[in-house]
């Protein structure tokens, strides 16, 4: 079960990082730092716990420590990126009622 | 461009503030695993099973740092989420394989539903029965034990 979980959990990674990496939304280093984490995971669910058990591995760890990095990065870009959404959005307002002329009543 | 970008936009809700929202569960998430992490017991070599049920069994918070675990997966995975909606507001190749991204986190999310629940009850009950059953049972309790393992 364990292997099966890092293994979903490495290719969700996987996913997103090759999603973000064409850089359209965010910067492309940021996609490959999630692709790598998610090749990590990937590699220690179907290679190592499938067929090592819980052995000690390298490979999981640098997939963590990159994983909690980036999941540190992506608050900042994130959060920039849902305050430009909000303010183009508002940017988009269709005028209210205030703002039509008298002679329409 | 514009036109496009509105017609990818969430449907009925606020994809800025659900993006917000998941740039604070995804670093809330990771904070949860890793204190979790802190607490799972860890002392015995993880392959010797009689060591390491012995250590399950004399643990106080296996449950609750498994309960700690599976909700920092969550809230990671509902930054992930999140993340689909963001990745997916401008066309080309990303928007393209944001909806295999979003599929993969919802079966994560399962996966690690099942993963939770055998490894924090399952496995807790079959060590403390492996722990405390009469010498004739003892076996038949560590099989059932490697089993849930």
């Amino acid at each position: 079960m364990n292997n099966l979980s890092y293994f979903l959990a490495g290719l969700t990674l996987l996913l997103f990082g090759l999603a973000i990496a064409p850089g359209r939304v965010y910067p492309r280093w940021v996609g490959l730092m999630a692709a790598v984490s998610g090749a990590a995971f990937l590699y220690d669910g179907a290679v190592v716990v499938a067929y090592e058990g819980f052995a000690p591995s390298i490979i999981k760890v640098v997939g963590l420590l990159v994983l909690s990095v980036w999941a540190f990065v992506m608050v900042a870009l994130m959060w920039r990126y849902g305050n430009r959404r909000r303010i183009a959005r508002l940017g988009s307002t269709p005028p209210g009622p205030a703002q039509r002329p008298a002679g329409t009543r | 461009m514009e036109a496009r970008e509105a017609a990818t936009r969430q449907v009925g809700g606020d994809d800025a503030i659900t993006t917000r929202i998941g740039a604070v569960a995804m670093p809330l998430g990771i904070v949860f695993i890793a204190v979790s992490e802190i607490f799972h017991p860890a002392k015995e070599d993880p392959m010797d099973f009689p060591a390491v049920f012995d250590e399950y069994a004399q643990s106080n918070v296996w449950t609750t740092v498994h309960l700690g675990e599976y909700f920092g997966f969550l809230l990671l995975l509902g930054g992930l989420v999140a993340l689909y909606y963001s990745v997916s507001a401008r066309p080309g190749v990303g928007a393209g394989l944001a909806p295999f991204g979003l599929a993969a986190a919802v079966t994560t999310a399962a996966s690690f539903t099942v993963l939770q629940a055998v490894d924090g009850v399952t496995l807790r009950y079959a060590v403390d029965t492996w722990v405390s059953a009469p010498a004739s049972r003892k076996e038949a309790a560590f099989g059932a034990a490697e089993v849930a393992r």
